[in-house]
């Protein structure tokens, strides 16, 4: 329980010290992190599923040679691949969306910063001090938030592409 | 031989001189006979008269000077007798001076530690008095500084009253620091006139009537902050105004007396940092409003449209509302039986769908690029704004390159805040509009050939 309320007193001290732009920030990466698990959930599990049902329905096909049958396997493809790839225009979105927002956090922290100047019409580093771990804080937050999701949508593009290839392969035409 | 000469000359002026009477005589007129004795008489008359009149000149003169002389005698007599009286006054003078100095002897040894006492309260009083006019507390127990002034500013001996004074308003200013209050005083309205207003104040840090704040200035009167703090400081302060005593309330204070409550005054709203962009801002604005507009339209029409192909898939019937519906009627009103008639015909009914559905998706895109550019092009104008500021009044003051260096900055800003929304919403659209693409050109295909295949079997 202690080490639960420090932790939540330093995230509270972090999300302070970085400003509005890093709730925005970590409110995306939360977004896009649901987003990757509900993908890592799906190619742990539910996409073997998704195959084995495309299979079933080409098995239980007597014709496998019309130009019938060609439009049904060109579906089941399709319908396999609409699973395997569903989210992953979001997840790309936002992970080109994430380093933008750091760096509306710069410019934000570095409006505040000339703010202090103009009010106070010194260069006190210390008065600056806020605007510029404003200005920072943010632009590594979204670059670590981006590159988290980097790593897993290439890997998730992939697994796509490989299973895309491997069901038409598998549904066998005569 | 010379007393000859002299003779001689004289005899022919006395001749010369009388031929010429005689002429003259003769010339003027023959009832006038003037004789020369007459003429010797009349000189001699009149020579008399002169010196005569000389001497008495000469008598009034004389007389006059020895007025003159009587008056410097009495002049100078005064001027010695006014030296002797100053002198006199030096003596008294110095006598006093010296009285003066022996006293303040006097009085400092019989002062003696009492002298830096006294010293010390003038200080103090002096203190105070800067503090308590810039408090807060002043606008309850007003004049308080008068008092301590008095006593900060006399020659004399400070009273027993003023000292007491003294150590009574430093204990009132602690005690009160420590106290919230609520109580009735003038204020200064917004028109300049006084306006009696209840206010609550917290310790000297901030005071506020009905949520909003007022400062305190050098004419010892509140008046209301021009510009109020955000609305949570405000529900803060109308918290503490309906705090009932029991427990705790959350209120906002000022631990810099005032400063930062001024700065307040000083930090733009939104809308004047809309309006610090610029000409490049206003166009930002635009662009964001129609990009969003046009975004979330296309999000909205292409899920709706995205969920009606999904229950034609279920359906057998046709329906002409929704594109794969559209498609399947083409196929359904085709009459040949060649494959390959049917496959053109559901090309072409496809090709026909997919336009409208991608229609304007690209435009967000566009726009979606195009904010961070503009964003950028605030920033080079707003640059170039600087560097001519610099060119024509140089690096002195840094509050005339302000207004470039803020365009140039909200400009990015706002390029974006337009771009990060425009993205995401892209990004949705497109998948909707994806989805709906795919079905049509992978799965039209199939699916009427199951409905087929079912109304055959």
């Amino acid at each position: 329980m202690g080490l639960f309320n420090s932790g939540y007193e330093s995230l509270i001290e972090f999300l302070a010290t970085g400003g509005n732009v890093l709730v925005i920030i970590m409110g995306t990466t939360f977004f896009m992190w649901a987003l990757i698990i509900e993908r890592l959930m799906y190619w742990g599990g539910a996409h073997g599923g998704v195959v084995k049902r495309a299979k079933r329905a080409w098995a239980a096909r007597n014709d496998h040679k019309s130009w019938y049958a060609h439009a049904v396997r060109e579906r089941l493809i399709s319908e396999a691949n609409q699973e395997a790839q569903r989210n992953n225009g979001v997840i790309r979105a936002l992970v080109a969306v994430t380093p933008l927002l750091g760096l509306l956090g710069t410019v934000t922290g570095m409006v505040e910063v000339f703010d202090v100047m103009a009010t106070t019409g010194s260069s006190n580093a210390r008065l600056m001090a806020a605007g510029i771990s404003k200005a920072t804080i943010p632009t590594m937050a979204g670059l670590v938030a981006s590159l988290s999701g980097l790593i897993f949508i290439n890997a998730f593009d992939r697994n796509a592409q490989k299973a895309s290839h491997k069901i038409s392969d598998e549904l066998l035409i005569e | 031989m010379k007393l000859f000469k002299l003779a001689s000359l004289s005899l022919i002026a006395g001749v010369t001189a009388a031929s010429m009477d005689f002429s003259s005589g003769a010339m003027s007129s023959a009832n006038a006979q003037v004789t020369l004795d007459q003429v010797l008489q009349a000189v001699r008359q009149e020579r008399s008269e002169v010196s005569q009149e000389n001497r008495e000149r000469e008598q009034r003169f004389l007389q006059q000077r020895n007025q003159q002389q009587a008056e410097l005698t009495r002049v100078r007599n005064q001027v010695a007798a006014e030296e002797a009286e100053s002198t006199r006054l030096e003596g008294v003078m110095e006598e006093n001076q010296e009285r003066i100095a022996e006293l303040d002897s006097e009085l400092a040894s019989k002062q003696g530690e009492f002298q830096e006492l006294f010293g010390a309260a003038r200080t103090a009083a002096a203190d105070l008095s800067a503090q308590v006019q810039s408090s807060i507390i002043s606008s309850q127990f007003p004049g308080r500084e008068v008092t301590l002034m008095e006593l900060a500013q006399t020659e004399k001996l400070p009273t027993e009253d003023q000292l007491r004074d003294l150590w009574e308003i430093m204990i009132q200013q602690m005690s009160e620091q420590g106290k919230t209050v609520t109580y009735n005083t003038t204020i200064l309205g917004a028109d300049g006139q006084e306006q009696e207003e209840t206010i609550t104040r917290i310790g000297p840090f901030v005071a506020f009537s009905g949520d909003r704040y007022l400062t305190f200035n050098e004419s010892g009167k509140l008046r209301f902050l021009p510009r109020q703090p955000s609305g949570a400081i405000r529900g803060a302060a109308s918290r503490v105004e309906n705090a009932s005593g029991d427990g705790f309330v959350r209120g906002a204070l000022d631990p810099t007396l005032g400063t930062l409550l001024g700065l307040v005054v000083e930090t733009p709203t939104l809308k004047e940092r809309f309006d610090q962009g610029g000409p490049v801002g206003r166009i930002i604005g635009i662009v964001t409003v129609l990009g969003v507009l046009l975004g979330v339209y296309k999000w909205v029409t292409l899920t709706m449209t995205a969920g009606a192909v999904r229950s034609q898939v279920r359906r057998k019937k046709a329906s002409k509302a929704n594109p794969l519906g559209r498609v399947m009627l083409a196929y359904e009103n085709t009459n040949s039986n060649d494959v390959e008639t049917v496959a053109l015909k559901l090309d072409d009914a496809i090709l026909k769908e997919v336009p409208k559905l991608e229609g304007g998706l690209n435009l967000v895109k566009v726009l979606a690029a195009v904010a961070p550019l503009l964003g950028l092009l605030g920033t080079v104008i707003g640059m170039i704004n600087t560097f001519q500021a610099i060119t024509l009044f140089g690096t002195g003051d840094p509050q005339i390159m302000a207004s470039g260096i803020s365009e140039a900055l909200v400009t990015t800003v706002l390029g974006l805040i337009a771009a990060i929304p425009l993205l995401l919403l892209h990004a949705f659209a497109a998948g909707a509009s994806k989805r709906v693409t795919q079905i049509l050109e992978e799965q039209a295909a199939g699916i009427i050939a199951e409905h087929a295949e079912g109304g055959r079997a």
